[in-house]
C-alpha cells in the first residue's frame, strides 16, 4: 500500500482524471473532497459492507417477502 | 416470462453469483431472481420505478446507467412490526442482457426504504 502524508488543503491525484483532497480534519476525521469522472464510483467501505449484508438479508428474507407481498395484492 | 439473467461481476459481496433465473412473482408486479449458481439463494425484486418514481431516470440523468437500462431493487423485511422494505442503496441495473449491481452513496437512496407494512 502506498502511504502518503498530506495536510488540509492538499490533494493528490490518481491518475490524470482523479483528484483527492484532504477538505479539512475535524480530530480523528478526515473529510475528503473527490473529483473524478461520473463513470468512475466513489462509495465508503462500510457502504460496500453494508449493502452487501443488505443482499444478503434479501435473500433470506425472499420467502417472508412473498408472502407479505401476496397478501398485498 | 421467464428468462435469464448474467452477472459477470456478481452481487455485491456474493461474487460467485452470476447466474439468475427471473420469473414474474404470480399475482403481483414484483419478480424473483433464482441464482443458478446456488440454488438455495433467491429475491425478490421490484423496478425501481415502482418503489421510487423517476429513479430510473435519475440514475440515467447521473450517467451511471444507459437510457432504457432496467432498474431493480431488492426487497427484505424488516422492523416491528415487519415491514417490506426495499434496497435503493443496491439497485441492480440491466443493460443489453447484462447485470450489475450499484452502491449508491447517496443518503436520497436509503438502504431499507418502506415498501409496505407486512401483515
Amino acid at each position: 500500500m502506498l502511504v502518503l502524508t498530506r495536510r488540509a488543503g492538499q490533494a493528490l491525484r490518481i491518475g490524470g482524471s482523479i483528484e483527492v483532497r484532504v477538505v479539512r480534519i475535524e480530530g480523528d476525521r478526515v473529510v475528503l473532497g473527490v473529483v473524478a469522472p461520473r463513470e468512475i464510483s466513489v462509495v465508503r467501505d462500510e457502504l460496500i459492507a453494508e449493502v452487501a449484508a443488505e443482499t444478503r438479508t434479501a435473500g433470506d428474507a425472499a420467502g417472508l417477502v412473498r408472502d407479505a407481498l401476496r397478501r398485498r395484492a | 416470462m421467464i428468462d435469464q439473467l448474467s452477472f459477470p461481476d456478481g452481487l455485491v459481496g456474493l461474487p460467485d453469483l452470476v447466474r439468475f433465473e427471473r420469473s414474474p412473482l404470480e399475482g403481483t408486479v414484483f419478480v424473483e431472481l433464482s441464482s443458478l449458481d446456488d440454488p438455495g439463494f433467491r429475491v425478490v425484486a421490484a423496478a425501481a420505478d415502482e418503489v421510487r418514481p423517476g429513479m430510473s431516470g435519475e440514475l440515467a440523468g447521473r450517467g451511471l446507467t444507459a437510457e432504457g437500462a432496467e432498474v431493480l431493487v431488492l426487497l427484505a423485511v424488516h422492523g416491528d412490526p415487519p415491514a417490506v422494505t426495499a434496497n435503493l442503496a443496491g439497485p441492480l441495473v440491466i443493460e443489453d442482457g447484462l447485470g450489475r449491481q450499484l452502491v449508491l452513496e447517496d443518503p436520497t437512496f436509503p438502504l431499507r426504504a418502506l415498501l409496505t407494512p407486512a401483515e
